[in-house]
């Protein structure tokens, strides 16, 4: 009798823990998720402003291979940012800016034109600043489970001085 | 209910509890800690790009007189945008020092004036300028503040004296005599090698081994408001130091 009794509490039972499982599953899931997205974010902002920084100081360095051609450096800053950013910037060369700025009055960026000579009036002269940065780049999570969710908006900025 | 069954009802919420008190913890530390990390990076970012103006001659300061101080003080203060730096006020502060160590060459100037090289063989200040709230830290850890305002001027330069002995003038800057312009001995981020008469050391082609004392080095210091999260953070800053 108590054999029988246990048997169809067994029977009714079968399949719960299954369910339990599944219900689990998903506050793991969702836990799991959130911990690899945070980290994520956190790779992708570090990744940004190393690249920015690489960006800068290839700027700094490297101005005397673009003599006369500011435009031109721009192109290489970009492209010098992009390959430090672990593909979060490829394709993103509207978000990746370029400003150079006269030391003694530094409220306005430099035009930066070709038509310039080196180190006269060049935006890219020596001793000139030069600030790299990425704005406003959306980084949405890696993970995510029920629907699309809004990015992150990041901004990362670097200055540093043409030698 | 079997009695099994009796003996066991609510042990999964128990179980799930008392799991919780682990899991919990390490989730919501997980999440600060990872914005913290990111603010961290961001402020030694700054902490060094800053540095590397101000030790290439870009000056910070206040004063009216120096109106591209005040564009670049802005200029400072987008790059720690995305941490509420500001010029003035907001959530960060940037403290930028310049100092010097005093070596008997310094003092040599003062030979046959009657004034007593005090700061001999000690680091002092030469410059300082601050960027953004300055309630956030109140006393620089390297110096003893606050220093008396009379010994800089309005650009943040330590000011000179001039004292005339026996027919003659004397100039000098008062950071030789001013004990309060004397950093603390816990600065030890930069040895001097100075021969037996307390003279920068110099190799064989007059060149200074190592630092040139009497030269300028830049200290910047940078700090940062954290929002409380407690028990994980309480209201401990990011502080960064970075010396040029």
């Amino acid at each position: 009798m108590v054999r029988n009794t246990a048997g169809r509490r067994k029977a009714r039972e079968r399949g719960s823990e299954v369910i339990e499982f599944t219900l689990m599953l998903f506050g793991i899931l969702g836990f799991l998720f959130l911990t690899i997205d945070i980290a994520w974010m956190v790779f992708c902002r570090a990744n940004l402003q190393t690249s920015v920084r690489e960006g800068a100081r290839y700027a700094a360095v490297t101005a005397r291979d673009f003599k006369g051609k500011p435009v031109e450096n721009v192109t290489a800053i970009q492209a010098r940012v992009q390959q430090f950013s672990f593909g979060f910037l490829t394709g993103k060369n509207a978000l990746i800016t370029v400003n150079w700025y006269d030391p003694k009055h530094t409220s306005t960026p430099l035009t930066v034109s070709d038509a310039c000579t080196f180190n006269v009036d060049c935006a890219n002269g020596t001793g000139n600043l030069v600030e790299v940065s990425v704005e406003n780049y959306p980084a949405r999570p890696l993970l995510y489970v029920f629907h699309d969710p809004k990015p992150f908006w990041f901004t990362a900025r670097s200055l540093d001085r043409m030698e | 209910m079997s009695k099994t069954n009796r003996t066991e009802s609510g042990v999964a919420t128990i179980e799930f509890a008392l799991t919780s008190l682990l899991w919990v913890p390490l989730l919501l530390g997980t999440l600060v800690y990872g914005a913290e990390l990111i603010r961290a990076m961001q402020a030694v970012q700054v902490a060094r790009d800053v540095s590397n103006l101000y030790a290439g001659g870009m000056t910070f300061s206040t004063s009216p007189n120096l109106p591209n101080d005040a564009t670049n003080r802005a200029l400072i203060a987008r790059l720690g945008k995305e941490l509420n730096l500001q010029t003035s006020g907001g959530s960060g502060l940037i403290i930028l020092t310049t100092i010097k160590f005093i070596s008997q060459r310094e003092c040599d100037t003062l030979t046959s004036s009657g004034v007593t090289c005090t700061n001999l063989a000690k680091w002092v200040v030469a410059q300082r300028s601050t960027i953004g709230d300055t309630s956030l830290m109140t006393s620089s850890r390297f110096t003893t503040d606050p220093m008396p305002a009379a010994d800089f001027d309005d650009g943040g330069n330590v000011v000179s004296a001039t004292i005339t002995n026996a027919g003659v003038t004397y100039t000098y800057p008062v950071y030789l005599t001013d004990n309060a312009l004397k950093l603390k001995s816990t600065f030890n981020l930069l040895t001097i090698a100075t021969d037996g008469s307390g003279y920068p050391l110099v190799d064989a082609n007059k060149l200074p081994v190592g630092y040139g004392a009497g030269t300028s080095a830049y200290l910047v210091e940078a700090s940062f408001r954290s929002t409380p999260f407690p028990p994980f953070r309480n209201n401990a800053g990011i502080y960064v130091v970075t010396l040029f």
